[in-house]
C-alpha cells in the first residue's frame, strides 16, 4: 500500500495516471480550439459562438502542460494511489461497463428486469453477498423501486419493448 | 388515478421502498398487440408531451387528457419527454407505433422550426405526423410599459421608425423570434431582438427593469404581467382579437398580415389508421364544447380554437410554408 | 400596525388545523422528494398540482409551497451522507458534507444544515414581510449587464476555490465551462459540440454530470473494504459540538445575506446562491484553507444560502408576478389554476390569502426544523447498511436519478462518463469545486454578455455606464487582485492548500 499525501509528499513520485490525464486534457484542448475556430469567433454584436470555446481550449492546452509537468515531477501529490483501499482497474471497468450495459438494455428489457440483472451482478459477482441478503435486496431494488417511482410518484421508468415481457408487466 | 396519494407518497418514502413490494401493473407499450382499429380504443393511450411537466403547454394537455379519459373510456397516460425545445419528444412521437396507442401534443411553430431547420438534424419532417385536432391558438401579444406613448400597433410602427426599439424573445428560432421577424418584414420596421433562452422570467424581468422596450409573449403567458399592471398590451398578431385582451388591436386591423402564436394540437405518428385519427379528433371536439372544460382552460389562460383533422392538416402545411421562408431570413442574418 | 395586523391574521389562518396539516404534508413530501433522486421540487409540484384542483386554494398553495422549500432539506441528506447531490443547489454541500461524514460528523453537519436552513429561510421570509416592495425594485435593477457583472464576481471567486495548483484549478474550471458550452449556442442559435445528437441540443443536464462526478466517482474510487468508508455515527456524535456551533454561526449569517439578496433577483437559481456562499467561505482567512477537507462552514453557508434563496424567491412572485425559478413557475400555475394572479394587486384583492401563505412560510420552516433535526439520527442509520447493499442501492438511485431528469438513456451514459471523470479527478488531485462553479455559471456568462450587447447594439460601454454593473465588475477585479496578492505574500505552505482527499482525512485521525 502506498500513500503519497501528508508526510510522504516530500518524496516526489511520478504519477503515471496524472501525466496520461494531462496529455488527454491537452488533446481535448487542441480539439476544442479546432472546433471553436470553425464556429466563428466574432459577430457584428460581439463575441461569436466560438469565442469562449477558443479561450477555454487555449487555457486547457497551457494548463495541461504546466500541470502535466507537475505530475511528471511528482510535485503535486496524488489523491490516492493504487492500494488496497482503492478499487483496482478490473473492478472499475466492471462497474462502469455494468452501468453502460444496463443503460443500453433499459429500454429493451425494461427497468425491472435490467436492474434485477444489474443488482445480481453487483451483489453476487462483485461483492459475493449471501443469497439470503441478495434476493430481498434485488427484489426491492428492481420491482420495489419501479413500483415506488412509476406508480406512486408518476415518474415513469421504462417497461420492456419485448411484447411477451411487457405483457407480464415488466 | 395515478397521482392522488400525497400521504401515501410521504409514507412510502419514509418506509423506503419495501412497502411497495413487487406490485407491478402493465403499462401500454408501443408494440402491444396491434389493435383492430375499428375497436379503438381498446386499452390505455399514451400522450407524449414534449415539454416539462407544469409548463403552459403541459397544463393544457393534462387538462385535456383528464377530460378525454371520460370521453373515450380508457386511461390516458401523459408522458413528459422534454428536451431540445420539444425535439426529443417529437422524435419519440414520430417513431412510435402507428397503431393508435400513442399520440402527442405538438406546437407550431416549435415543431415546424425543428423539422425544417437542417442544423437541428431532426429525424422527422413536417410529414411525419397525422394531424388529429387543434386545441388552442395562443396568439402572440405585443406589450409595452404602461407609461409608454405607444398605444397601438400603428404607434409602434411609427416609433420604430423614429428610433431604435428592442423586443424580448425566448431564444433564437422561437415563436417570439419568428413573430418579430415576420412583423419586421411585413411592417417594414427594424425592431431588434434580445434573446432570453432561459425563458419568460428573465425576459419579463429585463422588460420591467426598463432594459428592453417591448415584451413579446403568448397571451396566455403574458396575462399575469398585464393584470399586475407591469405591462400594457398594444396588439396581438392574429386575425381576431383575443378574449383575454379585448382592448388590444390585431395586426390585421393595422394592415399587417402576420398571424402567429403558439398553436397547440394533437397528432398521431404518420401511418396511423385514418379512422383512429378522426375518432380522436371528434373526441377532442366534444371535450372542447363542454362549458366546464372551457372554463378550466380560461383559468389557465388558454383560448380554445378547435380544428378537426382536415382543417388542422391544411393549417399545418400553410404554417410550414410561411415559417420556412422566415427560417431562411434567420440563416441569412447569421 | 397595519402590517402587524395583516401578518397576525395570516399567522392565525396558517395555524388552523387544516392549513397546518397541509403544510406538514407538504414538508414531508418535499423532504422525501429531496431524498429520492431524479425528482426535484419542480417535477414534484407539477405532479401534485392536479390533485390540488379540488382543494381549498389557500391550503393547496401552502402545501405546494412547502414542497418547494422542503426539497432542499431532503437534498442535503443524500449530499452529506452519500455524496449524491440530487440537485445543483446541494452539490457544493457534498464537498465538505461528505468529508465530515467520513470523519463521523455527518450527523452534526445535518443538524447544522437544518438550523442554518431555518435561520436563512426565516430571515428571508421576514424580509419578504417587511420590505417586499423595495426589495423587488432592487431585483429589477438587475438587468442583463448587471447579471453579467454578478456572474463575473462568481467566476472571480473561483480563484479562492482553485486550491493547491493553479494549473489544476484552471483545468477543472475550463472543463466545467466547456461542458456548459454544449448545446445550441445563445449567439447564433447553431448546434455547438453536439456531435449530431438531438439530445445534446439542450446541452448536458447538470444533474447527470454532478451525480456522476460526485456519487459514482466516489463509488468507483473506494472499494468495499476500504477504511475510508463512512460509518454510522453514534447517537451522541449527532449533536454539534460547541466549537462547531461557534464556527457555523458566522457562516450561517453570511449564507443568509447571500441567499436573501440573490434570491430576490428573478431568474437566478438557488444553485448560484449556494455556490457564491461556499466560494466566499473559501476566501475567509481563518478557515478558508480547511474547506474541502470537511469544514463545517462548507455545509453551513451554502445550505443556509439555498434555503434563504428559496424563501426570498417569493418576493418577485408576490410583488411583480414573476416566477423566479422553474419551481416557482409551477407554483404560480397553481395560483392561476385557482383563479388567482400573483402580483402586487393580490395584496389588495386577496390580502388574507397572501398573508396566510407568507405566514405559512414561517410555520413551514419551523415544521421542517422540528421534523428534520430529530430525524437526523434516523437518516444517519443509512450508513449502517452493509456497504455492498448500500452501494447497490446507491447505484440504482444514481441510475433512476440520471434517467428521470429527461427520461433519457443518453443521460445514463453521460453519468457513467462523468463517473470516470470524477474518479480521475480524485486519483490525480484535480479539484472538483471549480468545475461545479463554471458548469452553472458558464451558460449565464455567455447569455448575459450577448443580451447586454443586443440591448446596446454592440456597444461595450454598457458595462461601464451603468453604476451597478460597473460596481460589480470592479468588485470582481478587486477580488482577483487581492487574492493574487495574498497568495504571493503568504508562505508557500499556506498557499498550497491541502486537497480534499480521502487519505489525507483518514491520516488526520
Amino acid at each position: 500500500m502506498t500513500t503519497t499525501t501528508g508526510a510522504d509528499a516530500s518524496a516526489p513520485q511520478r504519477s503515471r495516471l496524472g501525466v496520461a490525464t494531462a496529455a488527454g486534457i491537452g488533446v481535448l484542448g487542441v480539439a476544442t480550439v479546432i472546433g471553436a475556430l470553425q464556429l466563428g469567433l466574432w459577430t457584428a454584436l460581439g463575441p461569436g459562438p466560438g469565442f469562449f470555446p477558443l479561450w477555454l481550449g487555449i487555457i486547457l492546452v497551457i494548463a495541461s502542460v504546466f500541470w502535466g509537468r507537475q505530475q511528471w515531477r511528482g510535485e503535486v501529490a496524488d489523491a490516492v494511489d493504487e492500494g488496497e483501499e482503492a478499487n483496482g482497474p478490473w473492478r472499475i471497468t466492471a462497474m462502469v461497463a455494468s452501468i453502460v450495459i444496463a443503460a443500453l438494455l433499459l429500454e429493451l428489457l425494461g427497468f425491472q428486469l435490467t436492474i434485477l440483472l444489474f443488482l445480481l451482478f453487483h451483489l453476487r459477482v462483485l461483492h459475493r453477498v449471501r443469497w439470503l441478503v441478495t434476493v430481498p435486496v434485488v427484489l426491492v431494488g428492481s420491482l420495489g423501486v419501479f413500483g415506488l417511482f412509476d406508480m406512486l410518484l408518476a415518474v415513469h421508468l421504462p417497461t420492456s419493448s419485448i411484447p411477451f415481457l411487457a405483457a407480464i408487466g415488466l | 388515478m395515478r397521482f392522488t396519494r400525497p400521504l401515501a407518497v410521504a409514507a412510502a418514502a419514509a418506509l423506503a421502498m419495501t412497502a411497495v413490494g413487487c406490485a407491478s401493473l402493465s403499462r401500454p407499450t408501443d408494440s402491444g398487440e396491434a389493435s383492430e382499429s375499428t375497436d379503438w380504443p381498446t386499452g390505455p393511450i399514451t400522450m407524449i408531451v414534449a415539454f416539462d411537466a407544469g409548463g403552459g403547454s403541459d397544463i393544457g394537455a393534462r387538462l385535456l387528457a383528464t377530460a378525454l379519459e371520460d370521453e373515450l373510456g380508457v386511461p390516458i397516460v401523459v408522458e413528459n419527454r422534454p428536451g431540445a425545445g420539444g425535439q426529443v419528444g417529437y422524435t419519440a412521437l414520430a417513431n412510435a407505433a402507428p397503431d393508435g396507442s400513442t399520440f402527442g401534443l405538438t406546437t407550431i411553430p416549435g415543431l415546424i422550426v425543428s423539422a425544417l431547420d437542417e442544423s437541428r438534424g431532426a429525424e422527422y419532417d413536417v410529414d411525419s405526423f397525422a394531424q388529429s385536432a387543434l386545441q388552442v391558438i395562443d396568439p402572440m401579444a405585443i406589450a409595452v410599459t404602461p407609461d409608454s406613448d405607444i398605444q397601438s400597433i400603428e404607434d409602434l410602427v411609427a416609433a420604430s421608425e423614429a428610433g431604435e426599439l428592442t423586443a424580448t424573445t425566448t431564444g433564437i428560432g422561437t415563436a417570439e423570434h419568428i413573430a418579430l421577424l415576420q412583423f419586421n418584414e411585413a411592417a417594414g420596421t427594424d425592431i431588434r431582438p434580445v434573446h432570453f433562452a432561459d425563458g419568460a422570467a428573465p425576459a419579463t424581468t429585463a422588460f420591467l427593469g426598463g432594459n428592453v422596450d417591448i415584451l413579446l409573449s403568448n397571451v396566455g403567458d403574458i396575462m399575469p404581467t398585464l393584470e399586475n399592471g407591469g405591462a400594457r398590451a398594444v396588439g396581438v398578431l392574429a386575425e381576431e382579437r383575443s378574449i383575454f385582451v379585448p382592448d388590444a388591436g390585431t395586426s390585421y386591423e393595422a394592415g399587417i398580415e402576420v398571424m402567429i402564436g403558439s398553436s397547440r394540437g394533437y397528432v398521431f405518428p404518420d401511418g396511423t389508421p385514418q379512422d383512429v385519427v378522426d375518432r380522436m379528433s371528434d373526441a377532442i371536439g366534444a371535450v372542447l364544447e363542454d362549458e366546464a372544460f372551457q372554463e378550466q382552460m380560461a383559468n389557465a389562460g388558454l383560448q380554445p380554437a378547435y380544428m378537426d383533422a382536415a382543417e388542422y392538416e391544411a393549417y399545418w402545411h400553410e404554417q410550414a410554408d410561411s415559417i420556412g421562408s422566415v427560417l431562411e431570413l434567420i440563416r441569412e442574418e447569421g | 400596525m397595519d402590517l402587524l395586523d395583516s401578518i397576525g391574521q395570516g399567522l392565525a389562518n396558517a395555524l388552523t388545523l387544516q392549513n397546518l396539516l397541509f403544510a406538514l404534508v407538504g414538508c414531508l413530501i418535499g423532504t422525501a422528494l429531496g431524498i429520492l433522486p431524479g425528482i426535484g421540487s419542480t417535477a414534484g409540484i407539477a405532479i401534485l398540482l392536479p390533485i390540488t384542483f379540488t382543494m381549498e386554494p389557500t391550503s393547496a398553495i401552502i402545501m405546494l409551497a412547502a414542497i418547494f422549500y422542503g426539497t432542499s432539506y431532503g437534498g442535503t441528506i443524500t449530499s452529506v451522507l452519500l455524496n449524491i447531490p440530487g440537485e445543483g443547489e446541494t452539490a457544493i454541500t457534498s464537498l465538505d458534507g461528505y468529508q465530515l461524514t467520513k470523519k463521523g460528523r455527518g450527523g452534526a453537519a445535518l443538524t447544522i444544515a437544518g438550523v442554518g436552513s431555518f435561520v436563512g429561510g426565516t430571515t428571508a421570509t421576514i424580509l419578504l414581510i417587511v420590505a417586499a416592495q423595495p426589495l423587488s425594485q432592487l431585483g429589477l435593477l438587475v438587468g442583463p449587464p448587471e447579471f453579467f457583472g454578478l456572474v463575473i464576481v462568481g467566476i472571480a471567486l473561483l480563484v479562492g476555490l482553485v486550491g493547491k495548483s493553479i494549473a489544476a484549478g484552471l483545468i477543472s474550471a475550463a472543463i466545467g465551462m466547456l461542458i456548459a458550452m454544449v448545446g445550441i449556442d445563445p449567439v447564433q442559435g447553431l448546434p455547438r459540440f453536439t456531435f449530431g445528437s438531438a439530445h445534446l441540443l439542450d446541452g448536458i443536464s447538470i444533474v447527470p454530470v454532478l451525480v456522476g462526478v460526485f456519487g459514482l466517482g466516489e463509488l468507483l474510487h473506494v472499494s468495499a473494504n476500504s477504511i475510508t468508508r463512512p460509518k454510522a455515527p453514534k447517537l451522541r456524535e449527532l449533536v454539534p459540538t460547541r466549537e462547531e456551533w461557534r464556527r457555523s454561526a458566522p457562516a450561517i449569517g453570511r449564507g443568509t445575506i447571500f441567499g436573501s439578496l440573490i434570491g430576490i433577483i428573478p431568474g437566478v437559481t438557488a444553485t448560484i446562491s449556494s455556490l457564491i456562499a461556499y466560494s466566499s467561505e473559501r476566501r475567509m482567512k481563518k478557515h478558508g484553507h480547511e474547506l474541502g477537507t470537511g469544514a463545517i462552514e462548507g455545509v453551513a453557508a451554502p445550505e443556509t444560502a439555498n434555503n434563504a434563496h428559496a424563501n426570498a424567491a417569493f418576493v418577485p412572485l408576490f410583488t411583480l408576478g414573476i416566477p423566479a425559478s422553474p419551481a416557482i413557475a409551477v407554483l404560480m400555475g397553481a395560483f392561476l389554476q385557482n383563479g388567482i394572479t400573483p402580483g402586487p394587486a393580490l395584496f389588495q384583492s386577496e390580502p388574507l390569502l397572501v398573508w396566510t401563505v407568507i405566514a405559512s412560510l414561517l410555520v413551514g420552516n419551523v415544521l421542517l426544523l422540528v421534523l428534520n433535526v430529530p430525524l437526523v439520527g434516523l437518516w444517519t442509520r443509512l450508513l449502517a447498511i452493509p456497504f455492498p447493499v448500500l452501494c447497490a442501492f446507491i447505484l440504482v438511485f444514481i441510475m433512476v436519478g440520471s434517467y428521470a431528469v429527461n427520461r433519457s438513456v443518453t443521460d445514463l451514459i453521460i453519468t457513467a462518463v462523468f463517473g470516470v471523470v470524477g474518479l480521475i479527478f480524485r486519483r490525480t488531485g484535480l479539484p472538483v469545486a471549480p468545475l461545479v462553479l463554471t458548469l452553472v455559471l458558464g451558460p449565464l456568462l455567455e447569455q448575459t454578455l450577448r443580451q447586454s450587447l443586443q440591448i446596446s447594439n454592440g456597444d461595450f460601454s454598457i458595462f461601464f455606464t451603468r453604476p451597478m454593473a460597473l460596481v460589480l465588475i470592479a468588485v470582481a477585479i478587486l477580488i482577483v487582485i487581492t487574492s493574487a496578492a495574498t497568495k504571493r505574500k503568504r508562505p508557500i505552505a499556506e498557499v498550497i492548500l491541502p486537497t480534499p482527499t480521502p487519505t489525507s482525512t483518514t491520516q488526520e485521525r
